[in-house]
Formats: structure tokens, sequence, C-alpha cells
């Protein structure tokens, strides 16, 4: 690790040790500062030697790239950008010096050989991605927020469903007669003859498509879709804003079925015809 | 030696800010940056070790010596790790993202006026340490 290899001013990480250990700092971000100072120091006295340092830091990687036989431009050139910026701050001012000697010094992986460097311009600044609090993870006998066994949690909960759906059904059937119709008269047929009203979406697609395609082929792709979902949206975020597509599409589906449901129902009439319902009545019954 | 990883200088003086999105935007071109929830995340470190960048880190509080809120300042005061990501470095290769064994790591887009998701997390990426 460079870590170990950077040389520094052992006088000022001393002296700054001391110092910070001395307000009372924690022992970890103590050695961290006093290890940064003494390393400004050490680049500020030895300009020249700074700039070596980088230069090897570097060659292995050029070396590696070039020995992977991808001779990539971008990484040749690297080194050679690195080296000046950590030449230049020899005279600047101290504050100058110390944001050019902090630029990461980054050696790519063998594969690619690209070194990733920032964008000119681009200030060197680090986002936050997260604070740990003392209460997160260390607190093993904490429940984890949002996952559950499913036995019992799960299973408890849809026997209960499952329970109070029956009760309720039974009360039901108890007091409302549901009668069936009179026996089928082959001489009489109904027209139109329609299916319960959430197949009608599907009889609909029977008047534009082949019985094949709107009776097979278009509710397998739908069914299967759906059941395709978690497998292809593996987006875990549950912020509308990250799933505009998943939305859009389902919105879209969804008002297709519903659009082909209430011209099923309210707009055909005998002989499966378009009628307007306000001019020649509804043909529906539940 | 497969690769060396060169140890990056991390800063001991990051003071908080928010998010601007015009630097944000100036990193590797893609809507969607790492986001990492904390509540999950076992301080396994793993993910600093993976990335072939080396550029997210597990740090101690202590890098931190301001911030332009107060509430986040307490928040660092509490904290016991601080994680930072250089998105001016981050490929986006996802090899951290794979490898957190709690599924913490993931990406989303940032929310723009800050206050904005019901995830702790939503608000705590709308501040950022910059390095003086
Ligand atoms: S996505 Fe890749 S480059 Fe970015 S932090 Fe994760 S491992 Fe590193
Ligand atoms: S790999 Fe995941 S759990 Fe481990 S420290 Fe990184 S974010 Fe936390």
């Amino acid at each position: 690790m460079a870590k170990e290899d950077t040389p520094l001013d052992q006088a000022v990480f001393d002296s700054a040790l001391e110092a910070e250990l001395a307000k009372g700092t924690d022992r970890r971000v103590a050695e961290g500062r006093a290890r940064s100072a003494a390393v400004r120091a050490y680049r500020a006295a030895n300009p020249e030697e700074a700039a070596k340092h980088e230069a090897a830091g570097a060659k292995p990687a050029a070396a590696a790239a070039a020995g992977g036989g991808g001779t990539t431009p971008a990484a040749a050139a690297a080194p050679a950008a690195a080296a000046p910026a950590a030449a230049a701050p020899a005279g600047a001012p101290v504050a100058v010096a110390a944001a050019a000697v902090t630029t990461p010094t980054r050696e790519a992986p063998l594969p690619t050989g690209n070194v990733p460097t920032p964008k000119k311009g681009a200030e060197d600044k680090h986002r936050l991605l997260a604070l740990v609090p003392p209460e997160g993870i260390q607190r093993v006998e904490r429940e984890q927020g949002d996952r559950v066994n499913v036995w019992p949690h799960l299973l408890i909960e849809e026997f209960v469903a499952m329970f109070i759906l029956l009760a309720g059904l039974t009360l039901f059937s108890t007091f409302i007669n549901a009668p069936l119709r009179e026996l089928a008269n082959p001489n009489l047929t109904p027209n139109p003859s329609k299916a319960p009203w959430y197949f009608l979406g599907l009889q609909e697609l029977l008047r534009y498509f082949h019985p094949m395609v709107a009776g097979i082929t278009i509710p397998t792709f739908i069914l299967v879709g759906l059941a395709a979902i978690p497998y292809v949206d593996r987006n875990p975020s549950n912020k509308p804003g990250d799933r505009k597509i998943a939305i859009t599409m389902f919105t879209i589906l969804f008002m297709f079925g519903g659009v082909l449901t209430i011209i099923g129902s309210f707009f055909r009439g005998p002989g499966y015809n378009w009628v307007w319902p306000w001019a020649q009545g509804v043909f529906f019954e539940l | 030696m497969p690769y060396t990883k060169t140890e990056v200088d991390i800063h001991e003086d990051y003071t908080v800010e928010a998010v601007d999105p015009a630097w944000l935007a100036q990193g590797v071109k893609s809507p969607k940056h790492l986001m990492l929830d904390p509540d999950n995340c076992i301080l396994c470190r793993a993910c600093e070790d993976v990335c072939p960048w080396n550029c997210i880190y597990m740090m101690s509080p202590g890098i931190v010596t301001g911030a332009a809120e107060h509430a986040v300042g307490d928040e660092v005061d509490n904290a016991t790790a601080v994680f930072v990501v250089d998105d001016n470095a981050c490929t986006r290769c996802s090899v951290c993202v794979d490898r957190c064994p709690t599924d913490t790591l993931y990406y989303a887009r940032l929310p723009e006026g800050s206050k904005g998701g019901q995830r702790t997390m939503a608000e705590v990426p709308a501040s950022q340490a910059e390095g003086v």
C-alpha cells in the first residue's frame, strides 16, 4: 500500500500528532491529520522528489497497460499529466499546494488500463454517501425494518384474511339469493350473448382479432408479462420518480383493458354490433 | 500482481454542503448515482475493498470538520461511520453494488429538491463533503 511508502516529514508528524492528542482528538483522527500534515510538509520541501514519486507510482500502470497488449493512449497520457501537476505547486502558496498534492493517483486494473480521470474543471469533491447512525447495524437485536419472516408473520396474516373472507362470503350467501336462470332454450338464444363483465374486454378483442390471437396469445402475453415484472424490474426504490417507465406502461395497459371492457359492456347490442347506450338502450346485466 | 490500488488522499477537513447538480453532472455521464442505505450496512468495508478505482470509502466521522447545516453537523457528531464516494472517478461499474452482502448499495437519481423521499437516505445524499 502506498500508505507505508509515502515519505513524510517525521518531525512535523510527531509535533502535529502531539498537538492533536493534547486537544483531546480521537487517536485515529489525530494520526490521520498528523500524517496528512507531514506528507504535505515533506512534499512542499522536496518538490522534485514528490514529482519522482508520482512518476514512479504511475509507471507500473503504464507498463501494465502496454504489457497487456492494450496500448491505450489515455493510460499513457495520464502519467505524463500527473507529473507536472505534482511539480507545479512548488513555488505556490500553501493552500494551493495542499489542494494539488491531494490529487489522487489512480492506477488502472489490468483489463482495461483506462484510468478514470476527473473531468477538467471539476472540483475535487467527494459526495457524502451516508452517515451510519450508532443505532444502525451494530445492534444485532434490532429488528430489520422492512423484512419479516414468512412464518409466522406473513402466513398468520394470510390465514386471518382467509377466515375473514370465508365468514363474509358465508354471511353474504346466507342472506342474499343468487338464483340460476331458467333452463336454456336452444330455439331461443339470447341476443346479444355477453360474457360476465370482467371478460367483456376479451370478448371485445374477438371483434378485432382471430380467436387464437384474442383468446390465447394476448392473454398469455399479458399474464406472463405480469409474472415477469419482478424479474425484469429489479429497481428497489419505491419512489414514483424512479420508476416512470413501469408506471407509464402499466397505466397504458390498464387503460386499454378498461376502455375495451367499457365498450364491450355498454356499446355493444344485438349481434354484438355497435350501439349508443343513450339511443338504443343498454344491453348489459351483471 | 493483478493490479495495484493506490491509497487516495482522503481529506481530513471536509465541510458538508448541499449537492450542486451542476457539479454532479460533471462526473461520469449517468443519470443515476450510487446510494447507500445506512440502516442495512454492517460496516464490513467490502465495498471499499472491491472498488477497482478506490472511490468509495468508509471513514471515521472525524474527517468532517464542519457542516453548512446544524442538523447535519449533529448527525455527523453522532455517526458511527461516514461513507464518501468520489463521483468523478466512480465508473458505475457496480462491483460494489454486487459485492455488498446486505444489498445496502444501489443506484438512484438524486432527489433534486433536497427534502424529497421517504427514506432517510433520500435526504442524506443531498449533502456532500467538500475537501478544502
Ligand atoms: S460502482 Fe464501481 S467505481 Fe463506483 S464506487 Fe462502486 S466499485 Fe467503485
Ligand atoms: S459492502 Fe455493504 S454492508 Fe459492507 S460496508 Fe459496504 S455498504 Fe456496508
